[in-house]
């Protein structure tokens, strides 16, 4: 008998409880051992000694492994320093969960042009009202754009709620790390810049969500030069989407065999909706339709403003029929995802291709749908269809990338923190620090950060 | 045109649709040229196309000459262009051909739950909202020259209600569009019917050469670099040991195929690499041997590796192979998969390592040799 102690370094107590895969081969290649941990130990018992091989994988895909004779009944320990993933440590979350590529001196020139980066968090912009095209557009393709946007909608009386930063060059070399409160509704966080394409990433609602904004390993013409990393505290939701995100269900299966994550993460909806769509979407994913019980309903009604509950309990009814071999109801599955489109789009990447391909399904079948549903339908399936084809799916989280508008390539941040007179009747520009929170190695200037509350009715004339 | 012929449908079996596109008469280049609208007139002719569908017929046989498939191949079905000079040796991959030829492939996979199902096609590709894969025949109504492509979006959903249980799509094609062609809309059809039950498959492994607006290349006369990759892979590069056998497996694939893409030498790559989508995973191929693997050894420090003479010695501690020449860059070879054991030797005072074994697994294994000073 031998007892094999993994001792992990990480610079951060935080992001050492990040989930992290082991298993041991024995010397016939053949899998001994194999779990999902937290923290910084772990200890395998293993019958008899010989030549073994220790493999720990990081969320991220990253692979470390260390191969050794351990005698028998010794207690070995086995070390891996993760703590070097990672460029720095505020960023050791990301770098841990996330494949993402480290900076590379060599491509600042190449961004010289896009050094100046305009993020702009919006926050429970559906609140703001509803437009002509409904909750399916964003707000803003600029903020002038949002102003324009926002000051049109004639129902609306409350307060869209915009936040800025603007980076500047010193950010090109690290990346940028921030907490957001998002927990009053539905937010985006949008990128932009004179010379960067538009970037909306749509964040769960939550009371603190982690991002990271980095630049892009890939300094190509077309690519947008920023990725942007989302976590939030409920890693286990995280890790199963990280996983669905890269494929690797094995090891997602692998994950919610021993704690039966994706089961407790329906089950715990009511706390927490959006980590239970991500254990829906993964039940989805793999057809393992028997653990969805009657959640996805649930989900669906307790939560008027989730666009994903009503996806996940369309796709239920569409793949249970499919299971059964009987028909499904088409027009139950067409009343959802209209739900789901009003109340706005979708959190996670997951959820677009669902709305999409649910909707395609929809337009070949659309004998089977009553005459009003096939009239929401004409107008619905092209919203999607045209979202669809602008998003990264890549993310997890819900990402459009847009051409930048040659026309707007003036800053209107620049504006605002001079305080141009066009704000002052409906834009109450207030300094605030307390939904950005910096981590270290923070580099950009936070006394740029403002809180912008825009009153939309009182824009219509000035924006 | 069926180039493999063993068709039981009382039994679970493989089948495979390969499609090679690199002729276009109607595009630049091509024996027929017309005056297309926008970008249309850009595109050309393609060589690698062709080649890579070959390779992946020459890939799929020689695991059915080995056993290795996980179920026996039932049928292989080619569509190939003939390029300039060459005689026609399979069916011509226009829009009519590819339909009837995709009907049967259908047929033949519905015949059994179990059956294994792969598409595979390699030609000129778009994308705007929809995916429209271009065959031999694009262009030919230049009003309508998506009358010679097919939609591939649809036609993989709707295939997802087809009874086989296991599928596998390979679409080795850019998925770029000029801005020349935002202004038209366009439209191609589906090669299939999206049905109530098209609602994914039980094992899906679908996988795209290159993501949203990304382009794919290949080598003139040699392979698309995908395909090269997907052929390494199927034939060991993403296999993993599995009760003493070496098996590639849907995840293992989905999970590789990036890495084996980022270790191949090509000219120009895909900055994104594939798009990727698998559901759940079942084992594919049980390979014969030992697939070979590449070995990357560094040592730390820096200083010390650019002096080290690296030896890699076999699990017994016979002598392997070693490295020839001392030099700054990771020392990369290749080796069959297994257990070694790594040494630095120091011909000068100044740095020491003590022989350390290390597991080769593909597609690439890392070791960082921790050379201590005395």
């Amino acid at each position: 008998m031998i007892r094999i102690i993994i001792s992990i370094t990480s610079s951060n107590w935080d992001s050492s409880r990040i989930y992290k895969h082991v298993s041991v081969m024995d010397s016939e290649l053949n899998t001994v051992y194999s779990r999902w941990f937290d923290g910084t130990d772990h200890q395998i018992e293993l019958e008899n000694g010989g030549l073994y091989s220790i493999e720990l994988t990081l969320p991220s895909g990253k692979i470390f492994r260390r191969t050794s004779m351990f005698d028998n009944h010794s207690t070995p320990v086995v070390q891996f320093n993760i703590a070097l993933e990672s460029p720095d440590k505020a960023s050791e979350w990301a770098y841990f969960s996330r494949k993402l590529a480290k900076p590379v001196d060599q491509y600042v020139e190449a961004f010289s042009t896009r050094s100046i980066l305009h993020v702009s968090l919006v926050h429970d912009w559906r609140a703001a009202g509803r437009s002509d095209q409904g909750l399916y557009s964003e707000p803003t393709g600029k903020l002038d754009w949002g102003l324009n946007w926002a000051g049109t909608d004639p129902v609306n009386s409350n307060v869209l709620s915009v936040e800025t930063v603007i980076l500047e060059r010193s950010f090109q070399q690290s990346p940028y790390n921030f907490n957001v409160n998002t927990v009053d509704g539905n937010a985006i966080l949008q990128l932009s810049g004179p010379a960067v394409d538009l970037k909306i990433v749509h964040l769960p609602p939550r009371s603190s969500v982690k991002c990271l904004i980095k630049r892009s390993d890939r300094p190509v013409a077309e690519d947008h030069p920023y990725d942007v990393t989302i976590a939030t505290d409920n890693q286990s939701a995280d890790i199963i989407l990280q996983l669905m995100s890269r494929n690797d269900i094995n090891e997602a299966e692998a994950l919610i065999g021993y704690p039966q994550i994706a089961e407790d993460l329906l089950y715990n909806k009511v706390e927490d909706p959006t980590s239970a769509a991500v254990g829906g979407y993964f039940l989805l994913r793999i057809g393992d339709l028997e653990k969805l019980h009657n959640w996805p309903t649930n989900l669906a009604n307790w939560f008027p403003w989730f666009p994903d509950g009503c996806i996940i309990a369309a796709w239920q009814i569409l793949k249970e029929a499919a299971k059964r071999n009987v028909a499904p109801d088409l027009n139950a599955v067409a009343d959802l995802l209209f739900r789901s489109t009003d109340r706005g789009r979708p959190v996670y990447s997951e959820g677009i291709k669902l709305l999409y391909e649910g909707f395609r399904l929809l337009s070949y079948n659309t004998g089977q749908l009553s005459e009003v549903n096939n009239y929401l339908l004409s107008n619905k399936a092209g919203l999607v269809n045209q979202l669809y084809a602008d998003v990264d799916v890549s993310s997890p989280y819900l990402t459009i990338v847009r051409s930048v508008d040659p026309i707007n390539l003036d800053s209107p941040f620049a504006s605002l923190a001079s305080g141009t007179s066009s704000l002052t009747t409906g834009a109450r520009v207030a300094r605030q620090t307390n939904l950005w929170t910096p981590h270290d190695g923070l580099t950009t200037n936070m006394s740029a950060a403002k809180k912008i509350n825009i009153k939309p009715k009182e824009l219509g004339a000035s924006g | 045109m069926l180039i493999f012929d063993q068709v039981d449908p009382s039994k679970a079996q493989l089948h495979v649709l390969i499609i090679g596109v690199g002729v276009y008469p109607f595009l630049s280049g091509g024996t027929s040229q017309k005056n297309q609208i926008g970008a249309l007139n850009q595109i050309g002719q393609l060589t690698s196309t062709v080649h890579s569908a070959e390779k992946f017929r020459e890939t799929v046989l020689a695991l059915q000459a080995t056993n290795s498939w996980a179920r026996p191949l039932g049928s292989v079905e080619m569509l190939v262009s003939a390029l300039p000079g060459t005689p026609q040796k399979y069916t011509a991959p226009t829009r009519d051909n590819v339909e009837e030829a995709y009907n049967a492939w259908s047929d033949r996979c519905g015949s059994q739950k179990e059956n294994i199902a792969i598409f595979y096609f390699a030609g000129h590709g778009f994308a705007k909202r929809q995916h429209h894969l271009l065959l031999e025949d694009f262009g030919e109504n230049t009003r309508l020259p998506c009358k010679g492509s097919f939609e591939f979006n649809d036609t993989r959903q709707a295939f997802s209600a087809n009874p086989a249980q296991t599928q596998l799509f390979f679409i080795d094609a850019c998925r770029k569009v000029d801005r020349t062609l935002i202004d038209y809309e366009m439209t191609s059809s589906a090669l299939d019917t999206i049905k109530n039950n098209s609602v994914g498959c039980a094992y899906d492994l679908t996988i795209r050469a290159a993501t949203h607006n990304e382009a794919t290349y290949g080598e003139r006369n040699g392979l698309a670099h995908f395909t090269k990759a997907l052929v390494l892979a199927l034939t060991g590069q993403a296999s993993v040991p599995i009760k003493g056998k070496w098996t590639v497996d849907m995840n293992s694939i989905a999970t590789n195929i990036n890495k084996i893409l980022d270790h191949i030498e090509v000219s120009k790559r895909s900055e994104k690499g594939c798009q990727v989508y698998m559901n759940r995973s079942t084992p594919l191929i049980t390979l014969a041997s030992a697939p070979e693997a590449l070995l990357q050894v560094v040592c730390d420090p820096g200083a010390a590796h650019e002096i080290a003479e690296l030896h890699c010695l076999t699990d017994e501690g016979e002598p392997f192979t070693y490295r020839q020449q001392p030099s700054p860059d990771p020392w990369m070879v290749k080796l069959p998969c297994g257990h070694y054991r790594l040494r630095a030797d120091f011909k000068t005072p100044g740095y020491s390592h003590k022989a350390q074994p290390t597991l080769v697994l593909p597609p690439v294994t890392e070791e960082n040799l921790s050379c201590s000073q005395p």
